[in-house]
């Protein structure tokens, strides 16, 4: 094997093969397993790196498969598969997780069970690098499952809370849902491209356009799923129990838009005009929209944040939903990226101030916090920035171009939604910042609140520096994600006035926010009274929540469980008991011709050995089957 | 060096006899047993260097010993579970003389070595005999009345055994003329009648009902090395002995194969069912051997078929498998000194280390997915049902089952070591253990690298048993 596969390998399998040692050494002392955990991240980061630079951006593909399972007829190719899109976000998470995996160094130093942490930690942040550079679904799948349970494992990592071990249950069981999608998925990629899609370059011999359309929409499903989109986006406003820097890693930058590249990746499926294109752009613009109006009435910080979270996902969706080929991939994934850095950035800094002040998450108990916490709080500034799209920052480049892309293609009504999205993070974003930020401390913890550590300040800086600089890279990441994937269908067109909408409409929102929540002022209330029944409808979460436990679960699952339950405890289980018994009576009975004679076991070994020969002798005679 | 011809290719089987003379001739100077097990344990990783490192492909004795990628594969999985063992003698409480018991030891693994690679039937004898008699002693080592009970059932059941052989052996060259194997016969009833012998004479060594009754005996009597040799090597040796009796018979096709599923079947349901109701586990141990005896012997239905290449690669994944497990479980017997079931209890706290390890090499044994031992029941049973024929269907369903019903009596022990509380003393760390367990693990999450290893070695088994290279 050539050197650069191996490296392919060790970017995922180092880590992964290294989480065992992270909570085993940890027995010893726990603060050990902080820096392997660290040191294991970082390398795979630094491999990452290497492989970029010295293969990738000179054009070279990485690929190599082995067969999975070599007794079946069929192959089954497991391995890596490094090309420009999928380098690119191995860099991205690599770094990311590294930065972050760094600030849970400071962050959850006093947790006596942070060795347990980091293993996780590590443990996500290879099988989130695996689910990347695979190259057969059913791999990414097998990725795609550990991803999943390690959310589950992290969120639910104070699990003595009981907000939090429900969180775990809800997020496991609604991502579920959607992982059903994602394998039949698979089954009908397979079924339908007779035996190719299993690997992802396979995908290609799907030709008809309906089985695209079914494939397409059966893996949307699961994408759905992960990245929490309308309507299985419930379960990550609750998976913010979890330790926030879990919530920056896996509920902001990696996992959740674990579903977007697997669209990026199978991207052959989603062909201009289809009809699948159109449903994710849909599904995206009616989640930017509901989860900015349910940004604006949650008062959690971290809520907030994951509001948000899921609203940026749906720019990304909306992007791959233009069905442009390239140019859309360029630009769900250069949003992507951007989102990754300053949506870190902004969890980072939630978490560095509720370190700060005693994990306090109400936004009207903070207050004045600019003071207390100057770098914390100019890094959440930038990152609402860079959120809100103002221009220069990283959000700008990367929304403003999705929301002008769908202008030129002629998406008007989509159109006309984004900027209106747009609108509603620039409100939300900064109802969020002016309430932390700004005005006088609110509460006892807030008065007395101080900076934090410089190793939880290096990843916040670090990341808000990206946040600003990250639009500079714009047009050259357009074209490296681009090279290798399906020709663009458009071109970016160059700046019209059209494209000035959005930030108009964001500044608009920005002074909107100032005026209602960046001092003292009584107009959100009289808002809220004055349309008591939308107020209600956003409140309570356009009541899919309620829908979901009271009707689908109370009602529908739980008698569902109920009826098989009997089932399984009467017929199976009696059953099983029974059989049981017979085991355990006939070695009972057994036993006893094992008496300890020598004698007896020869004349045993006699009498089978003449049985023996009488059955052969017979067989011979009569000519049985053969 | 020394040159002997052809024999040069023997050298992995010299180096284990060079090393019983030295071990006898240091034991003059001194009885340490730490420097007679360090002699044997070096001896014996030699031998298997030589073996990996060595290009088998070539007849020697006039065609009498076939030295060929089959017979390397299984060298290899004898001389591990081998390896094992001899260290595992430094901790066992053995009797005063390490000297004489590391000597009898490399002999016989030198002769199993030996018996695997002939293609003669008085070859195979001598070899095989050469084995048994220091095994006899082996099993008589430490001289209390268990090891010497153990002993004698042996060598009574071993010498009736003997006794069926030669009669086996005198059989065939009046069937055949001759007693290369893979001769055909001019009588056929009569070669019938050795063949039922010979697998009856050699069987009882594998341990297949009904042949199994001194085995239960002797693992739960002798000490705990011997115990994990002759339940590992020595069942290896015998199986690869039989498997090249039975698949070089051009006649063994139809009849024989009728005769070994019902042996199978017989042989992995009375182990596994009386295995449910020991409480003592080293006990239970020798019995679940009874057991993975008969799911090894499922590997005789794919004789004559195309399956037969995936079934010999399955089979070395097996027995590489079922030789870290069975001699790593029953190694881990050295770290407690009663073992009842309630002795297990509490082992979680007392011991995280052994409790995982344990737990690990058990659902090895079970058949647990991520360990080798699914691996080689996987890839065995599925070699026999591409077979394709109803009987191969019915074996590897009752097999199946078996394995499920296994679950119940490896289960417990888990049960009792993770959620019973109890017994506090401590346990000390057994390294075998957990380096068993490890390689059970590495090796069943790496399967395809062992599979692809066994491939490059032996691309084709067929010529082996037709009698070329």
């Amino acid at each position: 094997m050539d050197l650069s596969i191996v490296l392919t390998f060790l970017i995922f399998g180092l880590p992964l093969i290294g989480f065992p040692f992270v909570i085993g050494i940890g027995f010893l002392k726990k603060n050990y397993s902080m820096y392997l955990g660290t040191s294991l991240i970082l390398i795979s980061f630094l491999i990452t790196l290497y492989i970029f630079f010295s293969y990738t951006v000179n054009g070279i593909v990485i690929q190599y498969n082995f067969n999975w399972l070599p007794s079946l007829p069929a192959i089954i190719p497991m391995g890596v598969y490094a090309d420009n899109l999928s380098m690119i976000m191995s860099l991205m998470v690599s770094f990311v997780g590294f930065l972050i995996i760094l600030f849970s160094v400071g962050y959850m130093k006093e947790d006596p069970n942070r060795h347990i942490f980091f293993g996780e930690m590590v443990l996500f942040t290879s099988s989130m690098l695996g689910l990347v550079l695979s190259s057969s679904l059913f791999m990414l799948f097998i990725f795609w499952e550990l991803v999943g349970l390690c959310s589950y494992l992290l969120i639910g990592f104070w699990y003595y809370k009981p907000n939090a071990a429900s969180a775990a249950k809800k997020a496991f069981i609604v991502t579920r849902v959607g992982d059903v999608f994602f394998i039949a998925g698979i089954g009908a990629a397979i079924l339908y491209s007779n035996g190719a899609a299993l690997s992802i370059s396979g995908l290609t011999s799907i030709h008809l356009a309906w089985q695209q359309t079914i494939v397409a929409l059966l893996l949307f499903g699961g994408a759905i799923g992960k990245s929490a989109q309308f309507p299985l986006h419930v379960w990550i406003p609750d998976a913010m129990e979890g330790p926030t820097t879990v919530s920056a890693l896996i509920h902001a930058a990696t996992m959740v838009t674990a579903g977007v590249y697997l669209i990026a990746r199978t991207f052959v499926l989603f062909p201009y005009g289809s009809i699948q294109v159109e449903v994710i752009l849909y599904i995206g613009v009616l989640t930017i929209i509901m989860s900015g109006l349910i940004g604006l009435v949650v008062n959690d910080i971290k809520r907030i944040l994951a509001y948000s979270t899921i609203s940026q996902i749906g720019y990304m969706f909306a992007a791959l939903g233009l069905g442009l080929g390239a140019t859309s991939i360029g630009l769900a994934m250069y949003q992507l990226e951007a989102h990754a850095f300053f949506k870190a950035l902004l969890f980072l800094t939630a978490g560095s101030i509720l370190h700060a002040i005693l994990n306090v998450r109400d936004v009207n108990k903070m207050g004045g916090l600019w003071k207390k916490m100057p770098i914390t709080i100019s890094g959440m500034f930038i990152g609402v920035l860079a959120l809100s799209g103002f221009p220069g920052f990283a959000g700008f480049f990367s929304k403003d171009s999705i929301i002008t892309a769908s202008h030129n293609a002629g998406f008007l009504l989509a159109w006309i939604l984004l900027a209106i999205g747009g609108f509603l993070t620039a409100l939300y974003s900064f109802r969020l910042f002016f309430k932390v930020a700004l005005g006088k401390p609110r509460s006892y913890a807030a008065e007395h609140a101080h900076e934090s550590k410089w190793i939880m300040l290096i990843p916040v800086v670090i990341l808000a520096a990206f946040s600003v600089i990250f639009g500079i890279f714009q047009r050259g990441f357009y074209s490296f994600v681009e090279t290798g994937s399906a020709p663009g269908v458009f071109g970016i067109s160059p700046l019209n006035s059209m494209d000035l909408v959005p930030v108009v409409l964001m500044l608009i929102g920005m002074g909107i926010a100032y005026y209602a929540w960046g001092r003292p002022s009584s107009i959100p209330q009289k808002v809220a009274n004055g349309a008591r029944d939308l107020y209600l409808l956003v409140k309570n979460k356009f009541y899919i929540d309620v829908f979901y436990t009271n009707v689908i679960a109370e009602r529908g699952v739980l008698g569902m469980s109920a009826v098989t339950d009997g089932f399984e405890r009467k017929a199976i289980g009696g059953l099983v008991n029974a059989s049981g018994r017979l085991f355990q009576n006939s070695g009972k009975v057994l036993r006893k011709i094992q008496t300890g004679l020598a004698r007896q076991y020869a004349l045993i070994i006699l009498i089978g050995l003449v049985l023996a020969l009488l059955l052969l002798r017979i067989f011979m005679l009569v000519g049985v089957i053969h | 060096m020394i040159t002997l011809g052809n024999y040069d290719y023997l050298w992995n089987v010299f180096v284990l006899f060079i090393g019983a003379f030295v071990a006898l001739f240091v034991s003059l100077a001194t009885e340490r047993r730490s420097v007679m097990v360090a002699i044997g344990a070096v001896f014996v990783s030699i031998s298997l260097i030589i073996t990996i490192f060595q290009n088998f492909s070539f007849p020697i004795a006039d065609g009498n010993i076939l030295l060929s990628g089959f017979s390397k594969l299984f060298f290899i999985a004898i001389l591990i579970p081998g390896l094992l063992s001899v260290i595992g003698m430094s901790k066992s409480p053995l009797s005063k003389k390490p000297g004489l018991m590391i000597f009898i030891f490399l002999i016989s693994l030198g002769f199993m070595l030996l018996a695997i690679a002939s293609y003669n039937l008085l070859f195979i004898f001598v070899a095989f005999e050469g084995v048994s008699i220091p095994t006899y002693v082996l099993a008589a080592y430490g001289k209390s009345d268990n090891e010497l009970e153990a002993a004698i059932k042996y060598f009574i059941v071993g010498a009736f055994s003997t006794g069926l052989i030669i009669f086996g052996i005198s059989l065939y060259y009046v069937a055949t003329g001759t007693l290369s194997l893979g001769a055909t016969p001019s009588f056929h009833s009569i070669y019938y009648l050795a063949m039922g012998l010979l697998v009856f004479g050699f069987g009882f060594k594998l341990a297949i009902f009904p042949l199994h009754g001194w085995a239960i005996d002797t693992y739960t009597g002798a000490s705990n090395p011997v115990s994990s040799y002759l339940s590992t090597s020595s069942k290896i040796m015998t199986l690869i002995v039989l498997l090249n009796i039975l698949f070089a018979s051009p006649l063994f096709f139809n009849y024989l194969k009728i005769l070994f599923a019902i042996i199978a079947i017989l042989t992995m349901t009375f182990g596994n069912v009386v295995a449910i109701s020991q409480n003592n586990v080293k006990r239970m141990l020798a019995y679940s051997s009874i057991a993975q005896a008969g799911y090894l012997s499922v590997v005789f239905l794919v004789a004559g078929t195309g399956a037969i290449d995936l079934a010999v690669i399955s089979l070395f994944m097996y027995a590489l498998a079922y030789g870290f497990m069975k001699a790593g479980s029953f190694l881990a017997m050295d770290s407690l000194g009663n073992y009842d079931i309630e002795n297990f209890s509490g082992m979680w706290k007392r011991n995280p280390a052994f409790a995982v390890s344990f737990a690990v090499l058990l659902l090895s044994l079970a058949g647990f997915p991520g360990t080798l031992g699914f691996i080689g029941k996987y890839f065995l049973f599925l070699s026999v049902l591409s077979t394709g024929t109803p009987l191969a269907y019915l074996v590897v369903i009752i097999s199946v089952i078996n394995s499920v019903v296994s679950f119940y009596y490896y289960g417990r022990v888990i049960i009792y070591m993770f959620w019973r509380e109890g017994v506090k003393e401590k346990v000390a760390n057994n390294y075998l253990l957990y380096s068993s367990a490890f390689f059970t693990v590495l090796f069943g999450v790496l399967y395809f690298l062992v599979f692809s290893y066994a491939q490059s070695i032996f691309p084709s088994v067929l010529t082996h048993f037709m009698g070329g290279i």
